[in-house]
């Protein structure tokens, strides 16, 4: 997959990560997408080196009572292809919030 | 189910615990903690924020559920995995029998290299294009049947290309043999005069110089400049870089080298190479007998290859084309005499140059290649059937593996997708195998090319190339499916019950005697096709046979032949006869020689030649007889008798008045009641204004351009009156011809250094090439036919080993209750016998119908040969005694005891 055969959903996932949203939930909310788009998609991203996925720190998870949560982070090709998509889709930028200006669930 | 409930208080966990299940197990541990963590993480926070109501509940119960689409969508990944999976517990298995993984890759290398060569063979004779660029937008134009090889003449050529609209670019080019080089190391070399856009329109780039240029093609004999082909580049002039400019001889005058072709391009005709290319002005010069041809509109002598402009389809081209084809006859009618008959088909066709570029031999390519892709194709069947009765085999011994995995759950459908795996997998195997031995038939098959006179040149490359691989390919995974579909179902449906329980007895006898019958079937169907097979084989080598028996009309032993063509060489017609007399002269002074003379062509050679004959002041049907010019003392030499009338004496001289004999045939035709001695004939084309020759003699009927075919009628005329500077001298010799060679080359070299005199043959192996295509037929499909007994017959011995293996115990029995070694060997060679008949019988069946196809290719003998059929027969009933003459053995061997206790 080329930069330039990137989905507007991709797009908004990028989008959404670069605004700091990094769990699964968060992108969800954030970008009105259900989980069949969001999870395959990160999946796809991912396979592609756009994306960066980890788990969260044990002793974090164990002070909650919860199994540890995986979050993404963009990578450098990641940040290319946003900006790529960026220039394609316009109004890309306008559908979020960035995650500082109000927050919303996550506490990251 | 409570227990889980106690696990998962929270439903939405439950349900991600519940869809986890179908996530592909690779992943799955990943996904459920993702989706855990994350809802249990959301349902903290809305406990947090005290939010945990009703709504926000049945949110994440939708959000649990949303998870199943995500596990539907990675689905794919499974079977990626369990192909994986299966391709790695199918090279287990596979080096866990190696005897058997071994057996069946070698005999489907043997089905699938034999179709892989005939499929390369294929291609080369019928779908390869031209080595050039954009080549399929190429066209070469036939005229009517497309007989010709020369289907326009020059002045047509350029009213085609001036006024056509459909074509980016059109070119000529007629084929002709050259002189080149000087002394003693002149050579035959095959020449093509081309127009000046020849290279332009095939886009191809000289690698070293330049192409023709438009002046190139306007003054006649002002531009004697040569283009090379690599290859005669690199054998003559061993790649030397400084070639351009340099001046090389052609039929003794100077031509400049002005570039060199691209490696691989060889002319428009891949099969018959060319080695230099010459400027359409130079045509007088290649071949003087032209002269006047580049002038004449009904001189058809060239081929013509074109381009199509981008978005022409080929029938549109037409179309233009014959348009200005019609409009050019309208405008000057060709002669009567020009036509082969009245209503001679003179249409233009357009075709793609694929393959052999002459439409007849395409023709006659195209049956031959569809004949051998069936007999290619039943060796393959044979070979399917043979792995296919091994799969059977091994499906018995893995019946308990199969049983096992039945019961832990695997589904059929995995189970029998797990053994086609294992099937593509020897399929692919026996592919890459069958690549090396299509490698060594190709060898082989381009060594049998016809034995053409070495001027022609012939050229036959195959290849393994992406289209030659493709098809492997896709043979290779076809066949995997037709070997491995039968016995993954009958294996995959074991009773397993039975099996587990280690059972040989009655509680699996019933599959048994099923999968034992469908064995039964293969066996019974690789006997009757690979009968098939040898009585085509039978019969092609029984016609040969025949052939060989035929009297051709005039004596081969003891007798040699060696032709010239001395136009290139710079004879006029004094000088050639001058040429003839001397070396017929010294020939026969030779110890060792009975009689020598000379023709302008011998029959069943490579070359010959006819021309029309009426007899004169009566009106008679035109008759388009053979013509023959010999020198004196011809039919002594060559031994065909003269059964009236006198033989051409010194006296029948240029100057005597014309004389002619003619063979039995012509005689019947035009004098049925009548003595033809003392009657006048004119031969010659057009027959209206040719000259009358007086009837001296009747000559036996020979042969003339094959051995399967009726008398034809012929002329024979004396050199002396008619002359040919194509002359083939023919030497009856006392004893073995072959002596005799080295004294004749230095006859010719004393008489004129430069003619080349390598080809001397024995008149044997000049007339070869006649015999060539049943030749051909007899190895090919003999080769094919043994290869595919040699498959039935190690398909019976298997079949039979794996009965007397399963009936062990029943024979110990036997044994034990008295039955003596007759007995035994006579219930097990009684089984295999009963197998055989009926294979022999079903055979014989289908080839009574099958050879009707073969009726055409044969001679002398009718599809249905009585001597083949039973021959052939016996011969497959004693070969398939002995397949199973061993395990018949074996189990006379059977010790009661032993046999007992075997399970």
């Amino acid at each position: 997959m080329g930069k330039s055969f990137l989905s507007f959903a991709a797009a908004a996932i990028l989008q959404a990560l670069d605004n700091g949203y990094q769990y699964g939930f968060d992108i969800m909310d954030v970008t009105g997408l259900p989980s069949g788009t969001v999870y395959p998609a990160l999946r796809r991203l991912e396979d592609n080196g756009y994306v960066h996925s980890k788990w969260e720190k044990h002793s974090i998870a164990q002070e909650e009572a919860r199994p540890p949560r995986k979050y993404y982070e963009l990578t450098r090709e990641g940040l290319d292809a946003l900006a790529d998509a960026r220039s394609r889709f316009r109004l890309l930028e306008q559908t979020q919030t960035p995650k500082t200006e109000k927050p919303k669930t996550s506490r990251a | 189910m409570h227990d889980t409930l106690t696990r998962f208080p929270k439903l939405h966990l439950f349900l991600i615990h519940l869809i986890g299940i179908i996530v592909p197990q690779r992943f799955r541990a990943d996904w459920r903690q993702e989706w855990e963590a994350e809802l249990r993480y959301r349902e903290t926070l809305l406990a947090e924020w005290d939010k945990l109501n009703w709504r926000n509940k049945v949110d994440l119960w939708r959000r649990s559920l949303g998870a199943f689409s995500d596990a539907l969508l990675l689905q794919p990944r499974r079977w990626e995995d369990e192909m994986f999976q299966d391709l790695r517990y199918g090279c287990r298995m596979l080096l866990k029998n190696p005897g058997f993984t071994l057996v069946a890759i070698i005999t489907l290398a043997l089905g699938i290299g034999a179709n892989t060569a005939i499929f390369s063979l294929t291609n080369a004779l019928l779908l390869r294009s031209l080595p050039v660029p954009q080549s399929e937008q190429l066209v070469t134009i036939n005229r009517g049947e497309g007989l010709s090889l020369g289907p326009v003449s020059y002045p047509d050529f350029v009213a085609l290309r001036e006024r056509n609209d459909v074509l980016s670019g059109l070119a000529a080019s007629y084929f002709t043999e050259l002189s080149f080089g000087n002394g003693s190391h002149s050579e035959v070399v095959r020449g093509e005069v081309v127009s000046s856009d020849y290279f332009d329109v095939l886009r191809l780039q000289p690698v070293l110089g330049r192409s023709f240029l438009p002046e190139e093609e306007r003054t006649l004999g002002a531009h004697p400049v040569v283009m090379l082909s690599h290859g005669f580049w690199q054998r003559r002039f061993n790649s030397n870089p400084q070639i351009i400019s340099q001046t090389i001889t052609l039929n003794r005058q100077q031509y400049t080298v002005i570039g060199v072709a691209p490696a691989g391009f060889n002319g428009t005709m891949e099969m018959f190479p060319t080695d230099l290319w010459l400027p359409v002005t130079m045509l007088s010069q290649a071949s003087p007998a032209l002269q006047a041809s580049l002038s004449n509109r009904h001189d058809q002598l060239f081929a013509a290859i074109g381009r199509l402009k981008p978005g022409v389809s080929v029938e549109q081209a037409q179309t233009a084309l014959e348009t200005i084809n019609r409009q050019l006859d309208l405008a000057e009618p060709p002669p009567t005499t020009r036509r082969r008959n009245a209503n001679e088909d003179r249409s233009l066709k357009l075709e793609q140059p694929q393959g052999i570029g002459i439409p007849s031999m395409r023709r006659r390519a195209r049956i031959a290649a569809s004949l051998l892709f069936v007999i290619v194709g039943i060796v393959l069947l044979i070979a399917c059937a043979n792995v296919a009765n091994l799969l059977l085999t091994r499906a018995t011994a893995r019946r308990k593996e199969i049983a096992v995995r039945l019961a832990l759950g695997a589904s059929r459908f995995r189970l029998v997708r797990q053994m086609l795996t294992e099937s593509a997998l020897l399929g692919l195997l026996g592919a890459g195998a069958g690549l090396l031995l299509a490698y060594w038939i190709n060898r082989a098959l381009m060594a049998l090319k016809p034995p053409l006179p070495g001027a022609v040149g012939f050229s036959l490359d195959l290849q393994l190339d992406a289209p030659v691989l493709g098809f492997t390919l896709l043979l290779a995974l076809l066949v995997s499916l037709l070997f491995g579909l039968v016995p993954a179902l009958a294996a995959s449906k074991p009773d397993v019950v039975g099996a587990l329980k280690d059972e040989t007895g009655a509680a699996t006898q019933r599959g048994q005697r099923l999968r034992f019958n469908l064995r039964n079937v293969l066996v019974i169907v690789q006997l009757a096709v690979s009968l098939v097979l040898l009585i085509a084989a039978g019969l092609f080598i029984r016609s040969l046979q025949q052939m060989q028996k035929v009297d051709p009309g005039f004596q081969t032993e003891n007798r040699l032949a060696l032709s010239f063509n001395l136009e290139p060489e710079g004879y006029n017609e004094a000088k050639g006869r001058e040429f003839a007399r001397q070396l017929v002269e010294r020939v026969r002074a030779l110890p060792g020689v009975q009689a020598a003379t000379m023709a302008n062509f011998l029959p069943l050679g490579f070359m010959r030649l006819t021309e029309s004959a009426v007899i004169d002041g009566r009106t008679s049907p035109t008759v388009n007889a053979v013509a023959q010019r010999v020198g004196l003392d011809y039919f002594r030499t060559i031994g065909t008798p003269l059964v009236r009338g006198r033989d051409f004496t010194p006296q029948d001289s240029a100057n005597a008045p014309a004389v002619a004999i003619i063979n039995e045939t012509l005689a019947r035709r035009f004098f049925p009641n009548e003595d033809p001695i003392g009657k006048r004939v004119r031969i010659g084309d057009p027959v209206s204004n040719a000259q009358p020759y007086e009837i001296v003699g009747i000559a036996k009927d020979t042969l003339i351009t094959s051995i399967a075919e009726a008398p034809r009628a012929a002329t024979y005329r004396p050199l002396a009156q008619q002359h040919s500077s194509r002359i083939t001298l023919v030497v009856h010799t006392t004893g073995n011809p072959q002596a005799l060679f080295p004294a004749l080359r230095h006859e010719v070299q004393a008489l004129d250094e430069n003619i080349p005199a390598q080809e001397i043959k024995t008149l044997d192996e000049f007339i070869a090439f006649s015999f060539w295509p049943m030749q051909m037929g007899a190895r090919l499909v003999g080769a094919f036919g043994l290869l595919g007994l040699l498959l039935a017959s190690v398909g019976l011995y298997g079949v039979m080993s794996y009965a007397v293996a399963a009936r062990t115990r029943e024979i110990g029995v036997r044994m034990a209750l008295g039955a003596e070694r007759q007995d035994v060997l006579r219930l097990i060679a009684g089984q295999a016998m009963r197998l055989t008949l009926l294979g022999i019988g079903a055979g014989l069946a289908l080839a009574f119908v099958a050879t009707r196809v073969l009726q055409s290719f044969l001679f002398g003998i009718g599809a249905s040969d009585p001597l083949t059929f039973f021959s052939v027969a016996l011969l497959l009933t004693l070969v398939a005694l002995l397949a199973c003459f061993l395990p018949a053995r074996r189990a006379t061997k059977v010790d009661p005891l032993v046999a007992l206790r075997h399970e």
